[in-house]
């Protein structure tokens, strides 16, 4: 179990260190002169203060030193500062973190709530309208654009009925982005829950276990559901990180005061050190989520831990 | 195509998509009015009259620009489609014909790329190439690369070890022509499936971009961009959210019914699965 856990370490540095390297070279693809773009809506945006901000970003360095220099500050816990209101880049992000993960992790547990069981009946009753209902349901809901569904529960819980604030930072607040972000994801968690059931439901095991009296419920849930949950544990992995991603959009139609809002006013006003310190954020939370998973991956299947 | 016939789901949503297309192709045929073109009507109206889907806040006929906007939606999902399979397959023909550090370092940074949602990869590009529709495309071309990659990767490391390759090499064919001539067509069935759901993932995003203000700009009758204006005139005229999310829906419903039915028909797998 060291050695695995060791082995993802070192693929985990690797992943990050890859990652500092793309998000320090991002400025470099910027069309003309990043300090002329970053600057062109500021009031001081003076020859002398362009040339300091040059400095300041290590522009006038060789590549290497720029990216060794940038490597230097994130490991010390330096992103910088952000170039509108001259604020440390990590302590803003700090402080909207918790409520992007409160988001995410609420989002992941609707999506659980509803994909989960209806995968495990579909897979149960294959074949039945139930099963053709979950699987047209799951269709559309992947096909539904989740900022779209936002919109138009806003409209009628919010705005038509009044039940819910439009926005906010109370639970109350996050009931509509939650039910957002779930609806669409639960309809990836029940279909690759309902083929991971079928698959396992085939074994040879799964028949023993019937052919000895057990009851449906107890094949199901005691002898299925595990091996079956190592393929659904990918996908809510997966999910976890396209939450952290894909709420970019959610946050801003809720208004959700969370790091995906902060980093799209960031990227609409062109504030590079406050988008790579948004990436790395983000690049980190992937890969702490990725190493989780594989330690969840370890119980649930052993072998891959001694694999 | 026998298989293909035997799939009537399929069908229809093949037949969906020819008429997306043809909506899109005879869009100066069908629109009744210029979708740019702003006063041809009373602002915000409700659907009705000559004004099939309402107008907007300027006074834009909405179902000329929902009309209108599908080509510019057909057209960034195949220029992203076309720029992620292309550089995608050639990486993964790459890292799976040649091996040793070649293929470590392509395929560990296809790694890197994939564990990363494309979404974000797609923002994280257009936040430092500036917001546009063609940036936009290019964004989100980029970031779906991992996916033809790793599906070409996958089928060239399964025919590499197959012996006609081996008589290809022996009867003196190069690299270049065994790759192309004689792999490449092996991987044709997996990337027409990634590429058919990838089309979908492309137009969502390309609308979330545009929804956000980083892909297309104003007064592009881009289907995001749309809701992205609708969205201030919410309780006012909600036809103007309605309209362009159910375009948006519906296309990308057709691209994951024919993603699914191809993937059904031509994976041998999946067609003893029901």
């Amino acid at each position: 179990m060291l050695t695995f856990l060791a082995r993802r370490g070192i693929a985990a540095v690797i992943t990050l260190l890859v990652s500092t390297f793309a998000v320090s070279m991002l400025i470099h693809i910027v069309p003309g002169d990043p300090v002329t773009v970053m600057m062109s809506q500021s009031v001081t945006a003076t020859p002398e203060a362009m040339d300091e901000m040059r400095t300041r970003l290590g522009l006038d360095l060789p590549l290497w030193q720029q990216y060794l220099n940038f490597l230097g500050r994130v490991v010390s816990g330096d992103l910088g500062r952000t170039i509108m209101g001259n604020e440390p880049v990590l302590r803003l992000l700090l402080e909207r973190l918790p409520n992007t993960l409160v988001l995410a992790v609420s989002g992941l547990v609707v999506a659980c709530a509803i994909g989960l069981p209806l995968g495990i009946l579909a897979a149960r009753k294959q074949g039945s309208l139930l099963d053709s209902v979950v699987m047209v349901g799951a269709v559309v809901g992947v096909s539904v654009p989740n900022f779209w569904l936002g919109l138009i529960l806003l409209v009628f819980f919010s705005l038509t009925l009044g039940w819910l604030p439009v926005a906010g930072e109370g639970w109350q607040s996050l009931i509509l982005p939650a039910v957002t972000l779930g609806a669409t994801y639960s309809a990836v968690i029940a279909r690759m829950c309902r083929s991971s059931m079928i698959e396992v439901l085939s074994e040879d095991y799964i028949r023993t276990a019937r052919s000895k009296g057990l009851s449906q419920g107890t094949v199901l849930l005691r002898h299925a559901l595990k091996p079956a949950m190592i393929s659904v544990v990918t996908v809510i992995g997966l999910i976890f990180g396209y939450l952290m991603g894909g709420q970019v959009i959610i946050e801003n139609v809720f208004s959700w005061n969370g790091i995906g809002r902060l980093a799209v006013q960031s990227m609409l006003q062109r504030d590079y050190p406050l988008i790579q310190g948004f990436l790395l954020i983000f690049a980190t939370t992937i890969v702490f989520v990725s190493i989780l998973l594989d330690i969840i991956y370890a119980f649930l299947d052993p072998r891959t831990a001694h694999s | 195509m026998r298989r293909l016939g035997r799939n009537p789901v399929l069908g229809v949503a093949a037949a969906v998509i020819v008429c997306l297309v043809a909506a899109a192709l005879a869009a100066p045929l069908l629109a009744p009015f210029d979708p740019y073109e702003m006063r041809v009507g009373p602002r915000l109206s409700p659907p009705g009259g000559p004004h099939l889907f309402g107008t907007d806040e300027l006074g834009r006929d909405l179902f000329s620009r929902v009309l209108y906007g599908a080509r510019l939606t057909l057209w960034v999902g195949a220029v992203a489609v076309g720029i992620g399979l292309v550089v995608g397959v050639l990486i993964g023909l790459t890292a799976g014909y040649i091996r040793g550090m070649v293929r470590a370092v392509l395929m560990r940074a296809i790694d890197v790329l994939y564990a990363f949602p494309d979404t974000l990869i797609a923002l994280a590009l257009l936040a430092f190439l500036g917001p546009s529709l063609t940036n936009a495309m290019i964004a989100i071309g980029i970031s779906v690369i991992p996916y033809y990659a790793r599906v070409t990767y996958s089928v060239v490391l399964v025919e590499r070890s197959k012996p006609y390759v081996d008589a290809c090499a022996m009867v003196g064919a190069g690299g270049g022509r065994i790759l192309f001539r004689h792999i490449l067509p092996n991987c044709f069935a997996p990337l027409i499936v990634v590429a058919s759901l990838g089309f979908s993932s492309a137009v969502l995003s390309a609308a979330g971009l545009s929804f956000l203000g980083l892909g297309a700009q104003p007064p592009a009758p881009e289907w995001g961009a749309i809701l992205a204006n609708g969205r201030n005139y919410i309780t006012r005229a909600p036809w103007i959210l309605i309209f362009p999310g159910l375009a948006i829906t519906f296309t990308v419903l057709a691209f994951n019914i024919a993603g699914d039915g191809l993937r059904r028909s031509l994976d041998p797998r999946q067609r003893k699965v029901t």
